[in-house]
């Protein structure tokens, strides 16, 4: 079986310097275990669809969103980086100064909002007394000029926010900040999804019964069944039982009878029903004797929460041309791009693009606890051009992205297009330092009473 | 003939409606595509050569569109995004939980992306005419400018086609009258518009609405012509008159028939069969003949069944609508409401025989002769006449025979439709409520005294016939007179 040709450079140009309308990568999934559990929405929702598959309409539902797609596809970019696969420009934050392991550095990779982040606003760059504030810094009043007709800055600092979109809500600019929305769109579905049950149980080890003994909260931390050690509350001079009742299971002893599980609201509560009102039924009981009695019955059962069997599961990424093709890269403001410049950067981005969704892809599918995929086929992007035209197939694993990313690179900086690849560090301000502090020593300390 | 055409990359579309940001809107609205026009021409560099192909597509009239209207909704929920106007990781509550794999916490706030998944990802905006030879190669380098349509995570390719694909017909079609959906539709200077919207940092407002409706699936062959012509002469009541209900159907009917026997000649003896409704032996006519038929405001939140005109409705064979037609138009043009003479106009003094034919009104009605669409819904030709299966009454019918035992009300009623030239129904459902908002109940109408005989019965109905049926659907004893007027089932059109 002849197999598709790899991407190369020369395929990308052509592809982004012509009409084609996007690559798109439809990936079959299947799922580790026999059941998945996509992420669940305020109240415990699942996020179901039906879809036309092959002529067949089937029960689908979704397993990874949009952004959560985009959040991979950076953090997987970040890794290969970390990695020394290969460079791209960054701009982090230097956390060293909170001393907490957890965060040694945010990276513009990282943040949420991505170069316009407000981590990155409230950090500041350069050495001396009074170091520059990164929005007012050089950079960041590049920053201030971008526009789709002047992305340059962001090719040189943050070519990313290009591929993955960026709006620059809170800059000098406020909410008229310049918008690019993303080029890369990816999302996965389970196909043929059938609700489940789960149940949740708990077998205690050392068998503990709930009438074994009261538990009280001692003095200093901890539980004693000794009411003489315990806290006394200072109105009533009762020693304080732990948690709610003082039973073992609030010490995490003790058997958990098995049951099934629910779906609960955001405030703990079992939801009931599909439907948002109740339904109340009037029933005439005791009819026989003539008893006018009314019986109001609540019909709704709590939801089941028990993830989804599936057929197999399916992603689809989308990298948009024409998203690309809309940006120009002018070497200053004000200036004229040309077009080798302007096809230059735009094949960059568009490698970038799929560089990150291919380490995605190579990463594996752990998307969460209980909801591994792995994929069964290699992984083949299609271009699509005009509509009647055939799809043309392209293959591309891991080291053939790198390969296309560096030509890319090696072409936008041939074009003398500015690209800044050795990583930019700021330093937090000392107010955000302090919160950033504050709030680790108070999560650790609400983690240490839940226990 | 062109068409643009769309895809949804992504095999869904994640697509706000305007007027509801946590419901997606579906069909497409064709103004949301145009808007994505201009925004792909005003991104990538304002061509003067796009901008003149727009600003021809926005003078079109509204498309029809080739959309799939069956679509699933994804459940709507509520995702929590993190806000960039506050970077802080404490809350007034403490500290936020952390982010994925970012172990600072963030103010979050919750979104909705409503999102559609439809049968087939592709749709059309079809126009009856050609793009110009000149306009067309920059209508086609917009089109391939479009990124995405509603939120940026819904990716399309657009282009310019020249025929829509077999298994894309119109779904849906610019039709005020019968609209089922109304789409934000683009007009002139819309490109302008929306250009100087976004000069001056302002969010664009809605644009013109427009009904839409599926194409009419009329086909001929399955339906059945009624015995009635479905050309109904509607006359539309003139101010100045007091309200009649439609309990007043048989004596407004006996009215006009008066005033148009008075117009034929002093001597009623001589008027025709045909206009008197008694043969000449005094008897009551078995001839088909010109039926009366009361239009009431009915079949609405609203309706309270006032008349807002009357149809004369012909029978297929009739053969004196000349004549019919010069006796409404024979007044002498002297009238308070400035009708010319030989303009259709109905001038009578209402009598009730229930109250020893005392007056009880004038009643002046005049030819409608407005366009279909710029009357009242009542007024409407084909609210009376549109095919269908299912038929209700907006008056009783008035039963040739009392009903007994062994033959059923319903069996009368499928007598009556038989004797009236309709197909046999293969259900009729009777009632003495009324089965339409707004129709009084069967007992309010007034049924003439027979001369010491006991009145017939009346009853409302609703009747199912095996195959559509074109109206005015009149059955029942009285259905010259007003009587047995159903209404066809506007859920049983598509």
């Amino acid at each position: 079986m002849p197999t598709d040709p790899t991407l190369s450079y020369d395929d990308l140009k052509a592809a982004v310097a012509g009409s084609s309308a996007a690559f798109r990568l439809t990936l079959k999934l299947e799922a580790v275990s026999p059941k998945v559990f996509p992420p669940t929405y305020e109240g415990g929702k699942y996020a179901t669809e039906d879809r036309n598959i092959n002529g067949q309409k089937l029960p689908c539902v979704l397993l990874d969103s949009v952004p959560s797609q985009a959040n991979r596809m950076e953090l997987a970019l970040q890794d290969a980086i970390d990695g020394g696969l290969f460079q791209l420009p960054l701009v982090s934050v230097n956390f060293a100064a909170v001393d907490n392991p957890g965060i040694p550095k945010i990276t513009s990779l990282q943040a949420p909002h991505r170069i316009a982040d407000a981590i990155l606003r409230d950090s500041t760059i350069g050495e001396g007394k009074k170091p520059a504030k990164f929005r007012e810094s050089e950079i960041g009043k590049e920053l201030d000029k971008l526009s789709t007709g002047y992305a340059t800055p962001l090719l040189d600092y943050a070519p990313h926010c290009l591929v993955f979109g960026m709006w620059d809500s809170t800059g000098p600019r406020g909410g008229l900040g310049v918008k690019f929305a993303r080029a890369l769109v990816s999302e996965i579905i389970g196909v043929n999804a059938v609700a489940g049950v789960t149940s949740s149980s708990r077998i205690d080890p050392l068998n503990i019964r709930v009438n074994s003994g009261t538990l009280y909260k001692a003095k200093g931390g901890g539980w004693t069944l000794d009411s003489e050690l315990a806290e006394k509350d200072p109105k009533t001079k009762k020693a304080v039982l732990l948690g709610k009742d003082g039973k073992p299971s609030e010490a995490n002893h003790g058997n958990v009878t098995p049951d099934l599980v629910y779906r609960k609201d955001k405030n703990g509560n079992l939801v009931l029903g599909d439907s948002e009102r109740p339904v109340m039924m009037v029933v005439f009981d005791n009819e026989q004797e003539r008893g006018h009695k009314y019986v109001i019955r609540d019909e709704r059962k709590p939801i089941a929460k028990g993830g989804f069997t599936i057929d197999y599961a399916e992603q689809t990424t989308v990298l948009s041309l024409p998203a690309l093709r809309r940006l120009r890269f002018p070497a200053k403001s004000g200036e004229k791009s040309t077009p080798e410049g302007d096809n230059a950067a735009r094949t960059y981005l568009a490698a970038l693009g799929l560089l990150g969704a291919t380490l995605a892809v190579e990463a594996g599918y752990d998307l969460r606890s209980r909801c591994i995929l792995r994929a069964t086929n290699v992984v083949t992007w299609h271009l699509l051009g005009k509509p009647g035209d055939a799809d043309k197939p392209f293959v591309l694993d891991k080291a053939a992205a790198i390969k296309l990313y560096n030509d890319a690179l090696a072409a936008v900086q041939k074009a003398k297009l500015p690209i800044h690849l050795e990583e930019i560090i700021l330093t937090p301000s000392d107010d955000l330092v302090t919160l950033v502090k504050k709030s680790m020593e108070l999560a650790a300390a609400e983690a240490g009473t839940e226990g | 003939m062109f068409a643009l055409g769309v895809e949804f990359l992504m095999g869904r579309a994640i697509i706000t409606r305007v007027d509801n940001r946590e419901e997606p809107e579906w069909p497409p609205h064709p103004d949301r595509v145009f808007m994505a026009l201009v925004a792909a021409w005003g991104e990538a560099g304002e061509d003067a050569d796009q901008r003149a192909a727009l600003e021809w597509l926005e003078k079109l009239p509204a498309p029809e569109i080739a959309v799939p209207l069956d679509v699933s909704t994804r459940t709507p929920f509520t995702s929590y995004v993190p806000v960039n106007d506050d970077g802080s990781p404490m809350g007034k509550k403490g500290p936020f939980g952390p982010m994925g794999s970012l172990p600072l916490g963030r103010n979050r706030q919750p979104r909705q992306f409503p999102a559609v998944a439809p049968a087939s990802p592709t749709f059309f905006l079809q126009w009856e005419v050609d793009v110009p030879a000149n306009l067309r190669p920059a209508l086609e380098r917009v089109c391939g400018l479009v990124t995405y349509l509603g939120h940026s995570a819904s990716p399309v390719r657009m282009w310019v086609a020249d025929q829509l694909p077999d298994d894309a017909p119109i779904s849906l079609q610019p039709d005020d009258n019968r609209a089922t959906v109304r789409l934000r539709v683009f007009g002139s200077g819309r490109t302008a518009y929306l250009k100087n919207r976004f000069d001056a940092n302002l969010r664009p407002q809605p644009s013109l609405w427009q009904g839409y409706a599926p194409p009419r699936t009329e086909s001929n062959a399955d339906v059945i012509e009624g015995p009635f012509d479905p050309g109904l002469f509607v006359f539309r009541e003139l101010p100045g008159n007091r309200r009649y209900a439609l309990e007043s159907c048989g004596i407004i009917a006996d009215a006009i028939r008066r005033e148009l026997m008075r117009r034929h000649g002093p001597n009623v003896q001589n008027a025709p069969e045909w206009l008197s409704g008694h043969a000449a032996d005094g008897s009551p006519s078995k001839l088909s003949r010109p039926a009366y038929v009361p239009l009431g405001f009915v079949g609405h939140d609203h309706a309270d069944g006032h008349l807002l005109g009357v149809a004369i409705a012909v029978p297929n064979d009739f053969e004196h609508t000349a004549e019919l037609f010069r006796l409404l138009s024979a007044h002498d043009g002297k009238n308070p409401h400035e009708i010319d003479a030989g303009v259709p106009y109905l001038s009578m003094t209402v009598r009730n025989p229930h109250l020893e034919n005392r007056e009880i009104g004038q009643f002046d009605l005049e030819l409608d002769e407005r366009p279909e669409g710029r009357r009242q819904f009542t007024l409407k030709t084909f609210t009376w006449t549109n095919p269908s299966r299912i038929w209700t009454t907006v008056t009783p019918v008035m039963l040739s025979q009392f009903p007994r035992r062994e033959l059923g009300t319903e069996d009368v009623i499928v007598k009556a439709c038989l004797d009236a030239g309709y197909p046999e129904p293969v259900a009729v459902r009777v009632s003495s409520a009324p089965l339409v908002r707004g129709v009084p109940h069967s007992r309010a109408f007034h049924v003439k005294p027979r001369g010491g005989r006991p009145p017939r019965p009346l009853t409302h109905a609703q009747i199912e016939f095996p195959i559509r049926v074109r109206g005015p659907v009149l059955i029942g004893a009285g259905r010259y007179a007003g009587y047995g007027v159903c209404r066809p089932s506007h859920e049983d059109q598509s």
